[in-house]
């Protein structure tokens, strides 16, 4: 017969020494320091300080509550006796998260300030980087990565039909092209080509490569806005915005990739969408450095900045009857923007862009 | 590198038995045979699950690290042994910064591979450069693929323990990950043939060098066996494709080269017999076949393995294996459809229907989310959880065994894992 004591309460464990897989069959004691462990012969086999025990899994349910040890690894505690459960709850103070230490600290900050190098780099840095980087690559090399483009965009949006080659239409576009780019300096050859699809739109592609859809022939009222549509792609060109749009996203969808583990259906579409958030505050710089550029290049040869601005306005109202994007979502500035930088730099025309012959042959370039 | 295992443990053993005999007299010797038990619960796993899959979308996947920490934890701790549970130890943290180390690696490389590959990758380019670098560019990565597979086992295993005592990995990944390109080479010189001769060298490798505590499990496996389960499927594939393969050589491909251009799609389908049709419409259950041949290794694998003194028997059949697969899709795919439905006709209701369809890609992106989370939620509770019930209740564990002679190991500690695991999307569990 035991007397019940306060002091010497002994609760029935399950007790593995962290050395072998043997079960030792224990009594467990509670006192102000932690847990004592003794085995069937009353000896003190292992003793547990308060702080260094917790939970070797969360408890669930009646599973019996498994102890470990910080400082023992390897020694477990299987608790039996469940009243010793409210005194551990009591007593233990690290029983679920470990205690604030220096070290865990400062991993904490080490990590932190990693992953915002990490995001600094690839909203500033990659920009940074692929602007000299651009410059390097040598015009040749891009070439063919022009003419692959434009073919690709002809297949995906002109059904089939071949590229716009009307000669009087072909004449004049170059005529138009070359006024713009005799005020400018660029090493490319800039070639023009029209797609024969509806859509309002025109973009710069690498090797000097652009592609104007005929929807923004048919809707421009003047060859003013023609030019000033042009005379944005080709600052594009000129600064070699192209070939950085390629580093960035090279380098984003490299970052996203690994990120998002690996290319599950779910994780590209989450990837996408935070890669194009990411990257089109830059492309809105870019926007604003072509919009310059072009402000600068029609001035300069005379055709005058009111077409351009004509265009942005035409734009404004075909916007107000689709969905307006926030401007952080959309990949270009907002066009009031656009269109109130272009009219502080407003310059009367002195030239018109083209003769109203070769206007009428422009039009009629995919005839 | 670590110093062989073989050396350390036979040290271990000595130092061990001495002490053992010198505290207790004499150990004892258990006479085994029985199954793990699994007791894992739908219900438990539910909220896991939940929250998991919020916390990781609020943290644009960061989370992910915690999350599989979490579950993993679930799981094993409900596997137990002779009344004792496994126990995973693993940290969030661990993988995540594994994750950030890799990161550095791997970024870069991306980049630089993703420049080349956009002027090489181009029409008309120089063939033989694009496939050397192609050739070299799949190889570094089917490299890395093994090393992470191996690194991920060793850094799992050294988080995994029964009574306190740990598992653990000895090997070289690098090596492993040089066996699997070779062996993967003749794989494919061999049309497939070689595939189990590259299964049993790599098996073999992960298993005679996983460790608990200071013992090492031991796979003697011949290669008769596998090959002849091997050619199952492969005979399967074989003859169809084969058949396929011989009855388009036999036609005259030329007409295509000078048919009118409306004419080349109606040309190229005329090609197809009805038979060639039919062949090649029974070649995807050649898949079930390959399931089954999976299940068929799993059994010699465990059959053949011995740990110490104990045996291992597994009764695992390919049905239990794909019936949980057939639940789970079935279930996910139904369920998403329904809360799909559901929302398009709230939607309409509310009016906003066409908002939904006037976005295509928007409402595309609502679509895989509805999926996502819904399979999500359902992968542990149904699939996870069924697979290890049936693995664990198929299993015999026979054998002696002295829980005293079982002795901790020391081998080195990996402090961060799985980070290459993680960028290669190695296992979803």
């Amino acid at each position: 017969m035991s007397m019940p004591s306060e002091s010497a309460a002994e609760y029935r464990s399950h007790y593995n020494d962290g050395q072998s897989a043997a079960s030792h069959a224990v009594l467990v004691y509670a006192d102000d320091a932690g847990l004592a462990v003794t085995g069937d012969d009353g000896r003190v086999v292992d003793r547990w300080a308060w702080d260094d025990i917790r939970y070797a899994d969360p408890p669930a349910g009646n599973r019996p509550v498994r102890l470990s040890n910080r400082a023992k690894s390897g020694a477990r505690l299987t608790v039996e006796d469940a009243a010793l459960l409210p005194i551990v709850r009591a007593q233990a103070r690290y029983l679920t998260r470990d205690p604030v230490t220096r070290r865990r600290v400062w991993t904490v900050v080490a990590l932190l300030a990693a992953a915002t190098a990490v995001i600094l780099f690839f909203v500033y840095g990659l920009p940074w980087v692929a602007r000299p980087a651009a410059a390097l690559v040598p015009i040749a090399w891009e070439e063919p990565v022009g003419e692959s483009t434009v073919n690709v965009i002809n297949e995906l949006f002109a059904r089939g039909r071949k590229l716009c080659s009307d000669p009087a239409g072909q004449a004049a576009l170059q005529s138009l092209t070359r006024k713009l780019t005799a005020v400018a300096q660029t090493p490319y050859d800039i070639r023009v080509d029209v797609v024969n699809a509806d859509v309002v739109n025109a973009l710069a592609a690498p090797g000097g490569r652009i592609v104007i859809f005929r929807g923004l022939i048919d809707r421009a009222t003047s060859a003013d806005e023609v030019a000033g549509v042009l005379a944005h792609e080709i600052a594009h060109v000129i600064r070699r915005h192209p070939t950085q749009g390629m580093f960035n996203s090279i380098g984003w969808s490299a970052l996203l990739s690994v990120f998002t583990g690996g290319a599950s259906l779910s994780n590209t579409a989450v990837a996408r969408l935070a890669a194009h958030l990411a990257t089109s505050a830059h492309t809105r710089e870019l926007e604003s450095e072509a919009d310059e550029g072009a402000v600068a290049m029609l001035d300069k040869s005379g055709i005058g900045t009111a077409g351009l601005a004509h265009f942005f306005e035409s734009l404004k109202r075909l916007e107000k009857n689709g969905p307006q994007l926030p401007e952080y979502l959309s990949s270009h500035p907002q066009t009031n923007k656009r269109i109130e930088m272009i009219e502080s730099e407003a310059s009367k025309p002195r030239t018109p862009a083209l003769s109203p012959a070769e206007w009428q042959a422009l039009k009629a370039i995919c005839r | 590198m670590n110093e062989p295992l073989d050396q350390k443990i036979r040290h271990r053993n000595a130092v061990a038995r001495a002490h053992v005999q010198v505290s207790r007299g004499q150990t004892s010797m258990l006479m085994v045979k029985e199954a793990p038990a699994y007791s894992g619960r739908a219900s438990e796993i539910f909220p896991i699950a939940l929250t998991n899959l919020i916390l990781t979308f609020l943290t644009v996947g960061i989370y992910r690290f915690w999350a599989k920490t979490r579950i993993r934890r679930y799981f094993i701790s409900r596997v137990s042994f002779l009344g004792d549970p496994l126990e995973y130890s693993g940290t969030g943290m661990e993988l995540f910064i594994g994750f950030l180390i890799v990161l550095a690696v791997l970024v870069p490389l991306f980049i630089v591979t993703g420049i080349l590959r956009y002027f090489l990758e181009r029409p008309g380019a120089e063939t033989t450069t694009v496939a050397i670098f192609q050739a070299g560019y799949f190889l570094a990565l089917y490299f890395l693929y093994h090393v992470a597979v191996y690194r991920a086992q060793r850094y799992r295993l050294s988080r995994t323990s029964w009574r306190g005592i740990r598992g653990g990995q000895v090997g070289s990944a690098m090596l492993y990950a040089v066996c699997a390109i070779g062996l993967g080479v003749l794989t494919v010189a061999t049309a497939g043939l070689a595939y189990p001769v590259m299964r049993r060298f790599l098996v073999r490798y992960r298993i005679n060098h996983l460790a608990f505590g200071t013992e090492t499990l031991q796979l003697e496996c011949g290669v008769g066996r596998l090959l002849a389960g091997w050619m199952v499927p492969w005979l399967f594939f074989a003859a169809i494709l084969g058949y396929v393969g011989y009855s388009l050589a036999q036609k005259d491909w030329s007409v295509i080269k000078n048919a009118a251009p409306d004419m080349v799609g109606a040309v190229f389908i005329s090609m197809f017999t009805t038979k060639v049709v039919i062949a090649m419409a029974i070649l995807p259950f050649g898949f079930l076949l390959l399931i089954w041949y999976r299940v068929f290794e799993i059994r010699q694998w465990i059959n053949h393995s011995r740990f110490g003194e104990l045996a291992f028997a597994s009764r695992l059949r390919a049905l239990q294996v794909m019936f949980p697969y057939l639940a789970y899709w079935f279930l996910a795919t139904v369920a998403s459809g329904l809360v799909i439905a559901g929302s398009i006709l709230l939607m309409r209701k509310l009016g906003g229907a066409d908002f939904l369809f006037r976005f295509g890609a928007f409402s595309g992106l609502y679509f895989v989310a509805v999926f996502w989370v819904i399979a999500g939620i359902l992968r542990p509770m149904i699939l996870t959880d069924w697979l290890i019930d049936v693995f664990c209740r198929t299993l015999t564990i026979q054998g002696r065994f002295s829980p005293d002679t079982l002795f901790q190991n020391q081998l080195a500690i990996p402090r961060s894992g799985e980070g290459l695991a993680d960028a290669f999307d190695v296992d979803a569990f």
